[in-house]
């Protein structure tokens, strides 16, 4: 018991109050165990703290009051007291011990409250992580009220009515913070806290009207990624978790622990940035690489085409000037042309797709792939698909593999001899030790090509589509084996790529 | 260059790119040359090296490279000129080029009037021989 007295005036009364019970006891006939009012005393000396000071203790008044209650008795009787004032003493006597002991317990059990509050603030203010405590209670009460009044769908009401969700975070107030969510919001003393939620949480915050759905659910948790304003204005990205009561009762105290996420957004920004510099040093890389073997691609129909105007001049040079050949020629040279500038579409194709970059690509589904969309294009025609690569990969830009797979499908459907939908194209994939092989044939191959003293330009294959074909072949480490193409059959492409 | 062939010199053109070959024996038929086209290099070994005075082959072809092919026919045929070409002159190329004993080393795209000087020369001191 706290008495509200200061410990002058408590010690006085307690003095005053024996000296009355002892005159009480010991000059009036009352037929009472009025020594049993020495409890009083106790009680009065008694201050409710757990401070140690000897006038604090009831034990220290104890002894007195006993003694007072045995003089007294002595003086009253003296050695004449029958049995029932004996018992009197007696019962006077246990009612000043077992005071005496109550209030001894009591003063342990508040030693033991108060060394645990100690514990519980000095583990509340020592831990790193930030917690301050709401008090919903006010805002449970206009919640409740409002679904009082008919609506049924809160949060359909809440989200029409933006005033009435800042009017909420207005009633939650902040009833405890510990040092670390001081130091998080710049405050300078504990009694300087956001009284109210709505102090410090920015007018544009979504994440209250969540926190009040979870209230209305009932939810046991309440976790949410949201920004604060600090005491200085600046605004902070913080992760609050709350654990919400349930059993409607606890709404004055529902702490949230609060992670500040400032070092860990700067550091997801940094990665970002590295990231897209990776991404765009990787595509430079990647083009860089690519232009190499376009190059070499783009060079064969361009050594062509000056091989065959050459040839053109000097067919005119000729007396007399042979021009039916140098038409030929010069045909050809359009026919190279022609080739260049396919390579040079399919390259700025290539080009503008983006953002290119290697990764692991598994090879039969790719071939899948390809082959089923070719054949959406060519219905008629017949695909046979053996795909036995199994899990094999390949470590390459998925975009340039697929143009790859669907060119050199393409390319082995228009040599064919015959049309679309009498042709039957075999596309099989295998895997040969460290590489994967994609086979594709139209009919049956007639054999290595064969070498001929002639200049015609063959009919079957369009330089332009291979090359871009070989020079992504040999991006990825890669080659083409082409083989067929005599008149009447069709021709086999053998693409091989390291295995990933 | 003392070589004689007992028929009209003949001109071995290899390369793996179809547009390449065709283009430069149109190239030589415009001169009046004969050449006989190759896809690779073992296609031309297989054949009797005596009837080419010259071997105009590319660099970068699958199973066997140009400088492969190189090394081969300087050891059956010493005496056959073989001139490389490609279409990434540089300067590791090039070294190992002359290293292996190539007759001429041609950046693509081809320049016609070089090809066509360099067999001409060829021709022309064939017919001194």
């Amino acid at each position: 018991m706290v008495t509200p007295f200061t410990d002058r005036t408590r010690v006085s009364l307690a003095a005053l109050t024996a000296a009355a019970v002892f005159v009480i006891d010991t000059f009036t006939r009352l037929q009472s165990a009025v020594a049993v009012l020495y409890a009083l005393v106790l009680l009065i000396a008694d201050d409710g703290t757990s401070r140690s000071h000897p006038s604090h203790l009831a034990s220290y008044w104890a002894c007195p009051c006993a003694a007072l209650a045995v003089i007294s008795f002595l003086i009253s009787h003296g050695g004449r007291a029958d049995t029932d004032e004996m018992l009197r003493l007696v019962a006077s006597l246990a009612a000043i011990t077992i005071a005496a002991l109550l209030l001894a317990r009591n003063r342990r059990l508040r030693e033991q409250v108060r060394a645990s509050d100690v514990r519980y603030e000095t583990i509340f203010n020592s831990l790193a992580l930030a917690i301050w405590e709401h008090d919903f209670t006010e805002v449970m009460a206009e919640l409740n009220a409002l679904k009082a009044s008919g609506i049924d769908d809160l949060e359909a009401h809440l989200r029409a009515n933006p005033a009435q969700v800042a009017h909420l975070c207005s009633l939650v107030r902040i009833t405890h913070a510990n040092d670390a969510a001081m130091r998080l919001l710049g405050m300078t003393g504990r009694s300087a806290f956001f009284e109210r939620l709505s102090d410090f949480l920015p007018e544009e915050d979504q994440s209250f009207l969540a926190g009040l759905l979870a209230l209305d659910r009932g939810s046991p948790t309440f976790e949410i990624e949201c920004q604060v304003r600090t005491a200085g204005g600046d605004l902070i990205p913080i992760f609050i978790a709350m654990r919400l009561p349930t059993d409607g009762s606890g709404y004055d105290r529902v702490c949230g622990s609060v992670l500040d996420l400032t070092e860990r957004k700067r550091m997801e920004k940094s990665l970002e940035s590295a990231r897209q510099e990776r991404d765009e040093a990787l595509h430079r890389a990647i083009i860089g690489g690519l232009s190499t073997s376009i190059s070499h691609e783009v060079s064969q129909p361009l050594s062509s085409i000056n091989a065959y105007l050459a040839a053109a001049r000097r067919w005119l040079d000729r007396r007399p000037p042979d021009v039916a050949e140098a038409r030929r020629v010069i045909a050809q040279a359009e026919h190279a042309g022609d080739d260049a500038a396919q390579v040079i579409a399919q390259v700025h194709d290539v080009v503008e797709q983006g953002r290119l970059k290697r990764s692991l690509v598994l090879f039969d589904p790719l071939v899948r792939r390809a082959a089923e969309t070719i054949q959406s294009r060519h219905p008629a025609a017949s695909f046979a698909v053996t795909a036995e690569a199994g899990s094999g990969r390949i470590l390459g830009e998925v975009h340039l593999l697929e143009r790859l797979v669907s060119s050199l499908i393409c390319n082995v459907s228009n040599a064919s001899p015959r049309p679309h939908e009498e042709t039957a194209i075999g596309i099989a994939t295998s895997v040969d030790g460290s590489y994967l092989r994609l086979k594709i044939a139209c009919n049956s191959a007639a054999g290595p090509v064969r070498t001929t003293a002639t200049d015609r330009r063959p009919a079957h294959l369009s330089a332009g589509g291979l090359a871009l074909c070989r020079a992504i072949a040999q991006f990825h480490a890669g080659s083409i084996r082409v083989t067929g193409g005599g008149a009447g059959n069709g021709i086999e492409i053998e693409l091989e790529l390291p295995r990933a | 260059m003392n070589r004689t062939s007992p028929s009209p010199p003949c001109v071995a053109i290899v390369d793996d790119e179809e547009c390449i070959r065709t283009a430069l024996a149109g190239l030589l038929r415009s001169i009046d040359v004969p050449s006989a086209l190759f896809e690779s290099g073992i296609g031309l070994l297989e054949q009797d090296l005596s009837r080419f005075i010259l071997v105009l082959s590319d660099i970068q072809m699958p199973e066997l490279s140009g400088i492969e092919l190189l090394e081969r026919i300087r050891a059956l045929a010493p005496d056959l000129p073989v001139a490389l070409m490609t279409a990434y002159p540089d300067a590791e190329w090039r070294q190992r080029a002359q290293e292996k004993g190539a007759y001429r080393f041609l950046a693509k795209p081809l320049d016609a009037d070089a090809v066509i000087a360099m067999i001409e020369g060829l021709l022309g001191g064939a017919g001194q021989a």
